[in-house]
């Protein structure tokens, strides 16, 4: 007889996760399930623990309580370092860039979480789809334009071929074309099957999200397909009433 | 002086300045890649030469052998255990003057762990050639020599294709830039940082025993042998290589021609020689901008100060008690507690200077022998009391003097251009037997204040205790006044200082001047106690000395200083104590004051309130709970819980 089919494990799974800084707790218990291949966006206002929960997930910070599994396997406490040749690639907050390395030397980092993988071959995928940092290759990256060290950072996602992929606030600080450029290279790797995982701190992600998780004050507050979530935003960012 | 002569002392120069090119990107390698500038690099090429010599002359291993042992294996060694166990745990995220602290602590440990193991006879290593040489152009070259300036090449090349074609290289200049991002891409940071100091020791290791030939096997020369390294780094702003190896260049040969085309017979130069490479350093910090490097501000635990009567009082108390007290002690008890007294208020100093206003200081002790050796000379010419004044507005002019061209210098620069000043004095002051008289020491009268006779040991005693309670509330009044929170505003954040307008040269140049002014009399009356001062005793290494000591005890507050200085002299005593009662002789106290010094150093660093600090922080523990069981006898009012956000939800 057929052993009946079990669903994939999620690619990600939260249960519970508590995390402090210090002895303040910003994360009190969080429940989240990220499907594998889906695209999650996480939105929520300033402070309401968006970057600590990726920080979270991608080994960065510790929990104090909770547990983070990964397709299955319960990797809570597992270093940063691991987690990324094991196929995680999370583009942090701000510039993900080593600024006193050159574009070159950015990309050659990269083969860390790349086994196999020659610096020349990463070059050649980031450069035939960001031409521009080809023209800037041994340039310093920390004199590169904003969106130029966005794209930068996010090439990695591009060249390393990661299971999944966690964004923090990319747009940040970018002009519109830009965002929508970075936006689409995101949407694009989101199709060949990458799981995707978005923390924005505006909602304009929420058009192409399979799911939107809305956070506030360290905790989930909704959860559920854009559609659904749309009506909860508003009170989510302005508090209880709005 | 013939051509000859001259093409000589350029291979000398040159070959010397191979050494410190190599010793220098082994600096600037570490400080590049975990951002700690490492006092000790010099000190542990110091220990690897001796750990050559061992292997090398006193097991007879061939030279091949006991280099490949100790630059393959025990470099490396001590390289990656002194990241694994003191950078990565005590300095990620630290100060400057964290850094700075540890670093100079291990160079303390790893002087008296050699200090321990080999004892102070001097010893010589043989050259790796040997007395081989050859003869190019009627010009005697030493094979030794060829070998030092080809390893330097090779070091420079094989450096320069690590950092810019390896993985390995490009990642130890990205956990530079980023540690968290490393780990984010897959990169154990700490791998990575470990083989970089393993490399750094590496090269130190190298300096070290390619330069020993040519001198004594000795603790300290080869330990600060590494200054004309710093000078290199600092040319090549302890980032570029090539700069840095030009920089060696230039330092080594300008050095070996000064040495040697200097008229021999002038007391002066002959004084200024050993100082050289400090004078030479010191010129490259202020010609050569630094680059600004970000600065964690750090929280400092210091307790607000008591209200004005009640330090008042207090140091009024104290010096009842030492009338009380000091019939009954011994001269030597008494004279021993006196100089405890006295370090107190050198350390108040500093405390001021460090602790409240974030200026490194390695020179504390050379502005006390300013003071010293202003009340010295002027001897009963002048009243005792003028006399000290004298020697106090000495101190501190010489203190303004000094914070002048060093005041846009921060951090690690500071401390470095401080260490030079304080090395240039004792070459050009305290070893000057000009002004130091026969013997380089000099007398220093008792005190005769307004016709009083203080010159007796109680008197003495009474007389510290006094000055103590007077720094102490110098020091509070300070940190009180308007001018303590401009001070604090400058440690915590000198932009943001600027930006609210305040004038950071006034400023840094006030808290300079007062530091010393308040050194330099407390130097004053320690000559006054001691009746004779010699350069020994305002030797550089003292002032290092007391800054980890105040480190150790805690470097912000008074209580800190005043441990600190208790310990400082009693420690010697008890050594000598123990030493004697064992056998142990001198070698013995002289390894483990370094070594204690320095562990404890490396044990407190990350907390800036310090052993005094922690001892405040017990007692709260232990008072507090009793206090709070006395209060419950009486009825305490009921707290009701808050239901947890209820507030948010409603």
């Amino acid at each position: 007889m057929p052993e009946p089919e079990l669903p994939d494990p999620p690619a990600i799974e939260l249960r519970g996760v508590r995390a402090a800084y210090g002895s303040i707790e910003v994360l009190h218990g969080i429940d989240l399930v990220v499907p594998a291949g889906s695209i999650v966006a996480i939105l929520g206002p300033n402070g309401a623990g968006k970057t600590t929960t990726l920080k979270v997930v991608s080994g960065a910070m510790r929990p104090t309580g909770g547990a983070v599994l990964m397709e299955g396997h319960d990797v809570t406490g597992t270093s940063a370092d691991r987690l990324a040749r094991a196929g995680l690639c999370l583009i942090p907050e701000g510039r993900g860039v080593f600024p006193n390395l050159t574009v070159r030397e950015n990309i050659l980092m990269d083969t860390f979480s790349a086994p196999g993988r020659s610096a020349r071959d990463l070059e050649e995928v980031a450069f035939a789809r960001f031409p521009r940092l080809g023209e800037r290759r041994n340039q310093l990256a920390g004199t590169l334009s904003g969106g130029e060290q966005q794209m930068l950072a996010l090439a990695r996602a591009l060249t390393t071929e990661p299971a999944v992929l966690l964004l923090d606030e990319l747009s940040m600080g970018l002009a519109p074309t830009i965002v929508s450029e970075l936006f689409e290279v995101v949407r694009s790797l989101a199709g060949e099957g990458i799981t995707t995982v978005i923390v924005e701190q505006f909602a304009e992600v929420i058009a192409f999200a399979d799911q939107v998780a809305v956070m506030a004050q360290g905790r989930v507050r909704t959860v559920g397909t854009p559609e659904a979530v749309a009506e909860h935003l508003a009170s989510a960012y302005l508090g209880a009433g709005a | 002086m013939d051509l000859q002569t001259f093409f000589t002392f350029l291979v000398l120069g040159v070959t010397i300045s191979a050494v410190y090119a190599i010793s220098a990107t082994g600096l600037v390698v570490t400080y590049t890649t975990s951002g700690v500038f490492n006092f000790a690099h010099g000190a542990v090429g110091m220990f690897l030469a001796f750990v050559y010599w061992e292997l090398r002359v006193h097991r007879g291993w061939p030279s091949p052998l006991a280099l490949l042992v100790t630059l393959g294996v025990v470099a490396p060694v001590i390289g990656a255990a002194l990241d694994l166990i003191v950078m990565r745990r005590l300095l990620r995220g630290a100060s400057v003057a964290t850094k700075l602290v540890v670093t100079l602590a291990l160079l303390f440990a790893f002087q008296g762990a050699a200090l321990a193991i080999w004892g102070i006879e001097l010893r010589t290593v043989p050259g790796l050639w040997g007395d081989r040489s050859l003869t190019i152009a009627g010009l005697v070259v030493t094979w030794d020599q060829i070998t030092t300036v080809l390893t330097a090449l090779a070091v420079a090349f094989g450096l320069r294709l690590l950092f810019r074609q390896t993985r390995l290289g490009v990642a130890m200049r990205a956990v530079v830039d980023n540690p968290e991002l490393c780990a984010v891409k897959g990169l154990d940071p700490n791998g990575v940082t470990a083989a970089s100091w393993a490399l750094g020791s590496m090269l130190a290791g190298l300096a070290a025993i390619l330069i020993a030939p040519g001198l004594n096997l000795e603790v300290n020369t080869l330990s600060l042998l590494v200054v004309s390294a710093y000078a290199a780094a600092v040319v090549g702003r302890m980032q570029s290589l090539p700069a840095t190896f030009a920089g060696a260049l230039a330092l080594g040969i300008s050095q070996t021609l000064l040495v040697g085309y200097l008229p021999q017979d002038n007391e002066l130069v002959r004084n200024l020689k050993p100082a050289m490479p400090f004078l030479l350093l010191f010129a490259a910090l202020l010609l050569r901008p630094e680059r600004r490097l970000p600065e964690r501000a750090r929280t400092h635990g210091e307790p607000a100060p008591p209200p004005l009567g009640t330090t008042i009082g207090l140091g009024a108390g104290a010096v009842l008690a030492a009338l009380v007290v000091s019939g009954r002690l011994s001269d030597f008890q008494l004279l021993v507690g006196s100089k405890a007294l006295l370090f107190s208020c050198i350390t108040l100093s500093l405390v001021l200077l460090t602790g409240l206003s974030g200026q490194v200081s390695l020179m504390q002790m050379s502005f006390a022998g300013i003071g010293a050796v202003v009340v010295g000379k002027l001897g009963a010419d002048v009243p005792w009391l003028l006399g000290l004044l004298l020697a106090a507005v000495t101190a501190g002019v010489v203190g303004c003097l000094v914070a002048l061209p060093v005041l846009r210098l921060r951090g690690i620069y500071l401390a470095l251009c401080t260490l030079a000043f304080a090395i240039l004095m004792d070459g050009l002051v305290f070893g000057n037997s000009r002004l130091l008289g026969g013997g380089g020491t000099l007398a220093v009268p008792r005190p005769d204040i307004l016709g009083i006779d203080v010159s007796s040991e109680q008197a003495m005693f009474v007389l510290a205790t006094a000055a103590v309670a007077l720094y102490a509330n110098v020091f509070l009044a300070v940190r009180r006044s308007a001018f303590g929170r401009m001070l604090s505003a400058l440690r915590d954040s000198p932009t943001a200082s600027q930006m609210m307008g305040m004038d950071l040269t006034g400023v840094k140049l006030r808290v300079f001047g007062l530091s010393a002014l308040l050194a330099g009399s407390a130097g004053a009356l320690l000559g006054a106690l001691q009746v004779r001062v010699g350069a020994l005793d305002f030797l550089y290494f003292r002032s290092l000395t007391v800054l980890l000591v105040a480190t150790i005890f805690g470097i912000t507050s008074v209580s800190g200083a005043l441990l600190g200085a208790g310990f400082f002299v009693v420690l010697p005593e008890l050594l000598r104590a123990v030493g004697s009662a064992d056998g142990g002789g001198a070698t013995g106290s002289q390894a483990l004051q370094p070594l204690i010094i320095g562990l404890m150093a490396i044990a407190v660093a990350r907390r800036p309130e310090g052993l005094a600090g922690q001892l405040r922080l017990w007692l709260h523990q232990r008072v507090d709970p009793l206090v709070g069981r006395i209060r419950q006898t009486r009825p305490a009012p009921v707290s009701v819980p808050v239901p947890e956000e209820a507030a948010v939800r409603a």
